[in-house]
């Protein structure tokens, strides 16, 4: 019924395309590092807010609070990546390159990247704390506990998991994001290998895009296969990822008590 | 209990804090004192008062300086007003000190004066905390403190999120409106006519730029892609409540439905960009294709707003409906699916928000950001052969075309993408924000049922 994943149909329909040797010199590897790094970031970021704001959605919220708070976190996860892209070229690289001095670089990517992905992190998380049995809560409560030394030590290490599928899953839609991350990260060729996120980079997905757009792939076949190459590795990346929220989904579930 | 018996009765933040103010106090006399001697100078020797109020660099340092060391002051006291004990008091102290020498990077002045007083805010804190080692009756009111800075904390957080919602939709709102015009909205460039009847905006001289036949390409790819997906949704999700075991085969179609989900939209971009073409024949970037990639990306979402609707209608109107005798097709059929229909029109509604402004997809498959009105009228011709934009996509081209040279009629202005972003935002506000109402009212009906 379902083909699965297009892009391996599309692998097997157009040849073993693992150029390695398009116009990037080494191949596929900087684009692999920048790729990571940038994910790695926004993740980092979004999870630095996102965390706080489900235990206390979880924890300590009423009920008015949440009502405002979860529809809001939809609507901006549902907005629209291109006037996200818009709104970070205009208004958050200006801001980064007033106080650390990069640009386009991957530091603004990570800031759009880390609000974008912020309502979903918080709402797999809030599911994943609200998951633990109240009967723990009043346990540690019960023992003296306050409300934030109960989340700390009881509700957080039990929904740990959860918390981590969050992180697993919120980082693989982020290696996937495209137009939000082709407007600001300023494309360059050969992304540099470096751990300094001020530079301008690129990677795989706004690669694809740039070259895909210029219609430059329709010319060669030699890129075209190439950009397939590379789309293939990101799809391997957010596979291995998805399957292991998978494998962790099955871990969790027999330890249900 | 007083202020003043207060910090007398806790001598370490008199000391801290006393010494913040005097250090401070000091300075900004030293700088008046200097700039009376300087003006008195001036008038005894007879030169010029122009200069007498040299703001240099240095001066500034100074002024800034003595600036910073009455703020600490003046927080430090209030932070250990504030907080019943040292611990959070020490906690926070320490925090504004890292926060005061890292503002102070101003000049070689600032920054001595800066680590001079987060030192005595460092100071105060392990003051603070080396009491409460020793105080029992502090570890518990530590706590209680300990509490209230976690939920000021945990509260500021979960405000980020809703900030940027508000200030995004403040940006564009307001640097878009200086655009939109009715001509706006309904001419492309460059104009042309459509299905035999001129267009409107033929008759103006200028070339006109808008945004009308990306509105209309989107309209028409996304409904075209929902009505893909609704029925399969809708099918699939039946299949899968009702009729589908729980067995293996499920759970293999279930996981190939969120891999589908986690595809990333480039890839089904690039799908569309080449497999329509090189095996269909179509034109390289169609109205049909794009409808297709995009059904790819929303029909999972479809299955599970569909499967969760369906599941939430509650067992007693299945076991009624059996019970009167119905068969299971009737139950589906008129229980069911009347039961679970405002969930799965709320949830579609909310898909189509979302696949209205998915770029990726259709910038590559559906259409290039500066073609105009189509100028076929054979249905399949248009489906297949015509190139309309999306207003996504339209809204890069319009980001990038200032900077592009091809396009010269275009004007150089940045507020046009905002200005598209406008009417992006603004449908997809509409369309998001009636789907969560009727979402609510719909959980208010169920939970009053």
């Amino acid at each position: 019924m379902w083909q699965g994943s297009p892009a391996i149909i599309n692998w097997l329909l157009h040849g073993f395309g693992m150029e390695f040797n398009s116009v990037d010199e080494f191949g596929i590897i900087p684009y692999i590092f920048s790729t990571v790094y940038v994910g790695v970031g926004a993740t980092a970021a979004a999870v630095a807010i996102g965390l706080p704001t489900a235990i206390y959605l979880a924890e300590f919220s009423g009920s008015r609070t949440r009502n405002f708070i979860k529809p809001s976190m939809e609507t901006l996860s549902g907005m629209p990546s291109v006037v996200m892209g818009v709104f970070a070229y205009f208004y958050i690289a200006p801001i980064v390159f007033v106080f650390f001095g990069g640009f386009l670089c991957p530091l603004t990517a990570w800031i759009i990247l880390a609000i974008m992905s912020l309502p979903f992190v918080v709402s797999i998380s809030e599911d994943a704390l609200r998951a633990v049995p109240n009967s723990y809560r009043e346990a540690s409560q019960g023992l003296g506990a306050t409300r934030w030394q109960t989340a700390l030590r009881v509700v957080i290490p039990e929904a740990k998991s959860g918390i981590l599928a969050a992180i697993l899953l919120s980082l693989a839609s982020v290696l996937g994001e495209t137009m939000a991350v082709w407007m600001i990260i300023g494309s360059v060729t050969t992304p540099p290998i470096t751990l300094n996120p001020l530079l301008p980079s690129n990677v795989i997905s706004s690669m694809i895009a740039t070259y895909i757009y210029s219609s430059e792939a329709g010319q060669t076949a030699q890129l075209l296969q190439s950009l397939y190459g590379a789309g293939v590795i990101l799809l391997a990346m957010i596979g291995t990822l998805n399957i292991a929220v998978a494998l962790l989904a099955r871990n969790r579930a027999p330890k249900g008590e | 209990m007083t202020w003043y018996t207060y910090i007398k009765g806790r001598k370490k933040i008199a000391l801290v804090a006393g010494s913040a103010v005097f250090t401070g106090s000091g300075i900004l006399a030293s700088y008046g004192l200097f700039l009376i001697l300087n003006i008195v100078s001036r008038l005894v020797s007879g030169v010029s008062m122009v200069g007498a109020l040299p703001f240099t660099d240095t001066t500034a340092d100074f002024f800034l300086a003595a600036l910073y060391f009455l703020a600490a002051a003046v927080l430090l006291m209030a932070a250990y007003l504030l907080m019943e004990t040292h611990y959070g008091g020490s906690i926070v102290a320490t925090v504004f000190g890292v926060c005061l020498f890292s503002a102070s990077m101003l000049g070689n002045v600032s920054k001595v004066f800066g680590l001079m007083v987060a030192i005595s805010c460092f100071i105060g804190a392990s003051l603070g905390l080396w009491q409460r080692r020793r105080n029992p009756i502090a570890k518990t009111q530590a706590s209680i403190v300990e509490e209230k800075i976690a939920k000021n904390v945990l509260r500021l957080t979960s405000l980020v999120a809703v900030v940027a919602l508000f200030f995004v939709a403040a940006v564009i709102f307001t640097r878009g409106s200086s655009y939109i015009s009715l001509t706006f909205l309904t001419s492309g460039w460059p104009p042309r006519k459509w299905l035999g009847v001129v267009d409107i905006i033929e008759g103006r001289a200028t070339g006109g730029f808008g945004c009308g036949p990306a509105i209309a390409g989107s309209l028409l790819v996304v409904g075209l892609c929902e009505a893909i997906c609704v029925p399969l949704g809708l099918g699939s999700a039946i299949f899968l409540a009702e009729y589908a075991a729980q067995n293996f085969f499920t759970r293999i179609i279930r996981f190939f439905v969120e891999l589908l989900a986690g595809v990333p939209s480039i890839i089904l971009g690039i799908f569309g960009f080449t497999f329509f073409s090189v095996e269909f024949g179509w034109h390289q970037r169609s109205l049909l294709g794009g409808a297709i990639c995009l059904a790819f990306m929303t029909l999972p979402w479809n299955i599970r707003v569909a499967e969760e609707a369906i599941k939430a209608v509650p067992r007693e109107f299945k076991a009624a409906s059996y019970a009167l005798g119905a068969t299971k097709l009737q139950t589906i059929r008129r229980v069911i699916l009347e039961s679970a229909a405002p969930g799965i029109l709320t949830g579609t509604l909310l898909g189509f928000g979302a696949a209205f402004g998915e770029a990726a997809v259709v910038i590559f498959s559906a259409g290039d950001p500066f073609a105009s009105w189509p100028t076929t009228t054979n249905l399949w011709t248009f489906l297949t052969g015509s190139d309309m934009p999306t207003l996504p996509a339209w809204i890069y081209g319009a980001f990038t075309g200032p900077r592009s040279p091809n396009y010269a009629f275009w004007p150089k202005e940045q507020n046009v993408a905002f200005a598209g972003a406008f009417v992006l935002v603004a449908i997809f506000l509409a369309v998001t924000i009636t789907a969560l109402l009727g979402r609510n009212h719909l959980s208010k009906k169920l939970a009053g049922a």
